[in-house]
C-alpha cells in the first residue's frame, strides 16, 4: 500500500498533472480578487448571488494563495518532490559513481570512431582533464575517462532545493505576521499594532516594547512629486529607557527585535493644525523646534512656561500669526504675538526674555503609517534559492562526459556519451579523434550516428 | 550640462533607429539574395546601432542622475559626494514606458548578436530588427518622454538589477518563440494547424484587449491626456509642457479614476477583425477548407490593419477630443488622444505583425522553407535561448522578492505581476522537463515554446493593461 502510494507520487505525469494544477490555480488568483478586498466586502458584493458567496467562503477565493486548497495543491507537489527525489537519488548514485568501463558492455553509443591512431589517446584525455583508467585484458587495453561525473547529482539539488523553498513557505505560513500601526508624528507612542487577516478579521499584537514616533517628513521636489517619507522612531522599554533610534524611509526599515518596521503609509490627524514653534535659550544658544497643539504648554525652564493661545490666519496684513502667553508657577505673566514671516519677534518682551519663542507657521499633524512585519521563513527560502541556482547551474551547463576506447595490436576503437548537451560533446569527441589521428586517413571517421 | 547630454541622446537615438532599419533591410534581402556584402553589412550595421544605442542609453542615465541629483538641491538637500554618486546611477533607463520601450528594443538586439555568433540566421536577424524597430516607433508615441525624479518606492540600487535581467530574459525568450515559430514552419506543420492557432490567439487576446466594451458595443475605449505645464526644475521661470492622463470623479465611490474614451472609428475595425479571426480559427479547424480559412484571416488582418492606423492618426495628431456629454474630467481641457493604454498598442502591433508573417508563410510556403535553416538547428537556438533565459528569470524573480523583502518585509505577496513572473517561468520549466526528461523533441516542444511566449506576453504587457489587480508594478501603466 505504501509502495502504491510512493510509486503514484514518483509518476513523472502526476507531477505534470500538479503542476498544471498549480499553474491554473495560480492564473484563477490574479484575477478573482485582484483588490485584496476582505472578506466583509466580498459579503455586500455579493450579498444577492449566494452560491458565488458561498464558494467564495469555502474556497477561501478572497485569499486564494493562502486557502487550504491551494495548500494542498502545494503539499501534494511536496510529495511529488520528495518521492521522485528518494527514487532517483540511488539511480543517480549508481550511474555517477559505478559507471560502466568496458567499451564492449558501454550500450549503445551514438559517437563511435575506430582505426590506426598516429597519437596516444591517454595523454590526450588526460590533457583535456578526464580521469583515465587503462586497465588490461586479453592482451589489449581497456580506456576508461570521465569528466564531470558530479553533475549528475544537478536535478537532484534542484528538486531539494524546490523542496526547501516549499518548506520555507509552509514555516513563513505558520509564523509570519504583518501588520499596521499609525502613529501621531507628535510624540505619539504605541506598544500593539493591528494585524492584518485576509478575512477582513483585525486584532491587535503587543510589540513587546513601545514604539515612539518623534517626527514625520513628507518631503515634496519642486513640481509636487513625493521625494521621501520619512519617520523618526524610538524604541522605548517598559519603564521608558531608549533603546535605539532611527530615521526611517521608504526601502530602509527598522530592525528591532525580530521585526521589522517599515514606512509604508501616512496619514492627516483629523484633530488638525498645530503651530511650528522654535525656542532658543539666548543662555546656551541652544534651540529646538516643536509642533505645539492649542493650549498645550511648553515647559522651557522649572515653572516657565508657553502656550499658544490664539491663531490669526492674517494678522492685519503681516500674515499668519500666533499670540503666546507666557505663565510663571502657572500664573500669567505676560502675552505676545509672534509672525511668522517675521519669526525674529515682534514684541520686546519676548525678545528680552531668557527664552525667545517664535513662531514658524502652521504644520498639518500627521501619523506616520508603519507596517510591521516579521518572516523567519526567509533564510530558508533564500537558502533554497541559492541551492536551485547552483542545482541549475550544474544540470544545465556542466555534463557527464565518458569516453571508453580499446586498444589492441590491431587499432583503437573509441566510443562516447555525455549525459546532456551532445551536440557539444560531439564536436569534443571528433577533436579528440582529430587529434590521435583517426579519421584522418579515413579509415573511420569519426561521425554521429 | 545634463541637457546637452539629452541632446546628444537624441542625436544617438536617432543613429541608433537608422542603423536597426539599415540592419533590417540588409537582413531581409540576404534571404532572398544570398550575397556575403549583405550579410556582413547588416551584421555590422546592428553593431553599430547596438553601440550607438548603449551610448544613447548612458547618456539617458545619466541625465536622469543629474536630473535627481538637481531636483534634490533644488529643494533644499545638501548631498554628499556619495550621495551624489548614488543619486547619478540611481535611476536607470527603463523605469518609465518610454525608456522600458526603448531598453526592450536594446536587449533584443544585444540578444540577437551575442546568438548571432553562433547561429547567423538571417531571418531570425530580420525578426529581431524588426521588433527592435517597432518597439522604439512605439516609444516615438508616448507623450511623457520627460525623465522625473523617481517616487520613493523605486528609489532602490534592487530596480538596477531586478529589472534589467527581466527585460533580457524576456528578450531571449522572444526570440526563441521565433525560432520555434520558424522551426514549426520548416518542419511542416500544415497551415491549416498554424492558421487556426494564429487565428484563435489573435481573436482571443483581441477580446482580452478590448475587453466588455470592444465586445457588447464595437467601441475601443484609450485614456486621453490632457497638456499641462510644470515649472522647470533647472531654469527658474521657464515652464515645461507635461502630458497626463485625464481623471474623473466616481459618483459612486468618489474616487478620482482614470477616465477611459472609444477612439473614433477604430471599434467597428477591431471588432469585424476580432470576429473574422474567430471564424478563421472554426474554418481552419474544418477539413479542406485551408483556402476560405486564409481568406477570413486575409480580410482580417485588413481589418486589424486599419483600426491600429486610424488609432495610430489619432494618437500622432494630438487633435483634440470632443468629450461626450455628461463627462466632467477633474483636469482641465483641451484633452487629446494621447498613448496611455500604451500596453494596448503594442500588444495589437505584435497581433499584426504575427498575422502577416503567417499570411506570408501560407502564401509562398514553399519559398519560404526553402529560405530558412535546418529544423534541427532552429530548435538549437529554443533550447539555447531557454536555457539561458530562464535561469535569468529566476534570478530576477528572486531578486525582485529580496527587494520586496527590504522594502515590506516579505519575500513573497503574490502580486499578479510577480504571480504571472513565477507561472512564466513553471511555464519554461515544463519545457525544460518535456525535453530533458521525456526527451520531447521536435513540434511538441516548440509548440510549448510558442504557447510559453504567449505566457511572457501576458506578463510583459497584460497585467500591465489591467486585466489582473493592480498590484505593485502598475506604475508602468501609463
Amino acid at each position: 500500500m505504501v509502495d502504491r502510494i510512493f510509486r503514484a507520487f514518483c509518476s513523472l505525469k502526476l507531477t505534470l498533472a500538479n503542476l498544471f494544477a498549480i499553474f491554473l490555480a495560480m492564473v484563477a488568483g490574479t484575477f478573482v480578487n485582484p483588490g485584496n478586498a476582505p472578506l466583509a466586502e466580498i459579503e455586500q458584493a455579493f450579498a444577492s448571488r449566494p452560491l458565488a458567496l458561498w464558494s467564495y467562503r469555502w474556497f477561501e477565493l478572497y485569499d486564494l494563495f493562502h486557502s487550504w486548497w491551494f495548500t494542498l495543491l502545494l503539499l501534494s507537489l511536496a510529495l511529488n518532490l520528495i518521492a521522485c527525489s528518494i527514487e532517483k537519488l540511488p539511480k543517480i548514485h549508481l550511474q555517477s559513481q559505478y559507471p560502466e568501463k568496458r567499451l564492449d558492455r558501454a550500450g549503445d553509443l551514438r559517437l563511435k570512431a575506430s582505426g590506426m591512431p598516429a597519437n596516444d589517446l591517454v595523454p590526450e584525455l588526460r590533457r583535456r582533464g578526464y580521469a583515465v583508467e587503462v586497465s588490461e585484458r586479453d592482451g589489449g587495453s581497456d580506456v576508461f575517462a570521465e569528466r564531470g561525473r558530479n553533475s549528475r547529482y544537478g536535478v537532484w539539488v534542484v528538486h531539494l532545493s524546490l523542496l526547501v523553498i516549499l518548506g520555507g513557505g509552509i514555516v513563513g505560513r505558520l509564523t509570519a505576521f504583518e501588520g499596521t500601526a499609525l502613529v501621531s508624528q507628535d510624540g505619539g507612542e504605541v506598544e500593539s499594532f493591528t494585524l492584518r487577516t485576509p478575512d477582513g478579521s483585525t486584532s491587535r499584537k503587543r510589540l513587546g516594547f513601545t514604539l515612539r514616533c518623534t517626527d514625520f517628513r513628507l518631503k515634496q521636489f519642486e513640481s509636487g512629486a513625493p521625494k521621501a517619507y520619512e519617520s523618526d522612531l524610538v524604541v522605548l522599554d517598559g519603564q521608558g529607557n531608549e533603546l535605539k533610534r532611527a530615521t526611517i524611509n521608504v526601502n530602509h526599515p527598522l530592525q528591532f527585535g525580530g521585526l521589522t518596521i517599515f514606512q509604508s503609509s501616512y496619514q492627516q490627524l483629523e484633530e488638525g493644525l498645530r503651530a511650528r514653534v522654535r525656542i532658543v535659550d539666548s543662555g546656551s544658544g541652544a534651540s529646538r523646534v516643536l509642533l505645539v497643539a492649542p493650549g498645550e504648554k511648553i515647559e522651557a525652564a522649572e515653572g516657565l512656561t508657553y502656550s499658544i493661545v490664539d491663531h490669526r490666519a492674517d494678522f492685519a496684513g503681516l500674515g499668519e500669526a500666533v499670540q503666546v502667553l507666557r505663565e510663571e508657577n502657572g500664573k500669567p505673566a505676560g502675552k505676545f504675538w509672534s509672525f511668522a514671516k517675521a519669526p525674529e519677534g515682534f514684541d520686546a518682551r519676548n525678545r528680552a526674555d531668557r527664552f525667545a519663542v517664535s513662531f514658524a507657521g502652521t504644520a498639518q499633524l500627521y501619523a506616520t503609517g508603519l507596517q510591521i512585519a516579521r518572516d523567519p521563513s526567509t533564510p530558508i527560502i533564500y537558502a533554497g534559492c541559492f541551492f536551485l541556482f547552483a542545482g541549475c547551474a550544474i544540470a544545465f551547463y556542466t555534463a557527464h562526459k565518458r569516453i571508453w576506447a580499446r586498444v589492441s595490436s590491431s587499432g583503437v576503437a573509441i566510443g562516447g556519451a555525455a549525459h546532456r548537451n551532445a551536440d557539444a560533446f560531439r564536436v569534443e569527441f571528433e577533436d579528440i579523434c582529430a587529434r590521435i589521428g583517426l579519421g584522418a586517413g579515413r579509415q573511420g571517421p569519426a561521425r554521429a550516428a | 550640462m545634463f541637457e546637452d547630454l539629452l541632446q546628444l541622446g537624441v542625436g544617438l537615438r536617432v543613429a541608433a533607429v537608422g542603423a536597426y532599419a539599415g540592419a533590417f533591410a540588409g537582413y531581409a534581402s540576404s534571404l532572398g539574395l544570398p550575397r556575403r556584402l549583405l550579410k556582413t553589412g547588416a551584421s555590422v550595421l546592428a553593431w553599430v546601432g547596438l553601440t550607438a544605442h548603449s551610448a544613447y542609453l548612458v547618456a539617458r542615465w545619466f541625465a536622469a542622475g543629474q536630473v535627481e541629483i538637481l531636483a534634490r538641491e533644488r529643494t533644499g538637500d545638501v548631498l554628499t559626494t556619495a550621495d551624489r554618486f548614488w543619486y547619478l546611477i540611481s535611476h536607470p533607463p527603463f523605469t518609465n514606458l518610454f525608456d522600458a520601450l526603448n531598453f526592450t528594443a536594446w536587449a533584443m538586439m544585444l540578444c540577437w548578436l551575442l546568438l548571432q555568433r553562433k547561429f547567423a540566421f538571417q531571418v531570425l536577424g530580420a525578426l529581431a530588427s524588426a521588433v527592435a524597430l517597432v518597439a522604439m516607433g512605439e516609444a516615438m508615441l508616448v507623450s511623457e518622454q520627460a525623465i522625473e525624479p523617481l517616487v520613493p518606492a523605486l528609489q532602490s540600487y534592487w530596480i538596477l538589477i531586478h529589472v534589467a535581467m527581466l527585460f533580457v530574459s524576456y528578450a531571449l525568450f522572444t526570440l526563441g518563440a521565433a525560432a520555434a515559430l520558424l522551426y514549426l514552419v520548416r518542419s511542416g506543420t500544415s497551415n491549416a494547424i498554424l492558421g487556426r492557432a494564429q487565428a484563435a490567439v489573435v481573436a482571443v487576446l483581441l477580446a482580452l484587449v478590448g475587453g466588455v466594451p470592444l465586445l457588447t458595443g464595437a467601441r475601443f475605449e484609450i485614456a486621453p491626456s490632457f497638456l499641462h505645464q510644470i515649472p522647470s526644475r533647472l531654469r527658474p521661470g521657464k515652464f515645461l509642457d507635461a502630458v497626463s492622463a485625464v481623471h474623473q470623479l466616481d459618483p459612486a465611490t468618489g474616487k478620482t479614476m482614470k477616465l477611459l474614451l472609444p477612439v473614433p472609428g477604430v471599434g467597428p475595425f477591431l471588432l469585424a477583425a476580432l470576429l473574422l479571426f474567430l471564424a478563421a480559427a472554426v474554418v481552419y479547424s474544418l477539413r479542406d477548407r485551408e483556402k476560405l480559412g486564409f481568406r477570413l484571416t486575409l480580410t482580417g488582418f485588413v481589418a486589424l490593419t486599419f483600426g491600429i492606423a486610424v488609432m495610430v492618426a489619432q494618437i500622432a495628431s494630438a487633435a483634440a477630443v470632443q468629450l461626450p456629454a455628461g463627462v466632467q474630467p477633474v483636469e482641465p481641457g483641451p484633452y487629446f488622444f494621447g498613448i496611455a493604454s500604451n500596453f494596448a498598442l503594442g500588444l495589437l502591433a505584435l497581433l499584426w505583425g504575427t498575422t502577416l508573417g503567417f499570411l506570408i508563410t501560407a502564401r509562398w510556403r514553399p519559398r519560404i522553407e526553402a529560405l530558412l535553416p535546418e529544423a534541427r538547428r532552429l530548435e538549437d537556438v529554443t533550447y539555447r535561448t531557454v536555457i539561458v533565459g530562464w535561469p535569468l528569470l529566476g534570478v530576477g524573480i528572486v531578486l525582485g522578492g529580496v527587494w520586496a523583502n527590504e522594502a515590506w518585509g516579505r519575500f513573497w505577496g503574490w502580486d499578479p505581476k510577480e504571480t504571472w513572473a513565477l507561472i512564466t517561468w513553471i511555464v519554461y520549466a515544463g519545457y525544460l522537463h518535456t525535453r530533458i526528461t521525456l526527451g520531447w523533441s521536435g513540434k511538441r516542444t516548440a509548440a510549448i515554446a510558442v504557447a510559453a511566449f504567449a505566457v511572457v506576453i501576458f506578463t510583459f504587457m497584460g497585467v500591465n493593461l489591467g486585466l489582473t489587480g493592480d498590484g505593485l508594478h502598475s506604475y508602468g501603466a501609463g
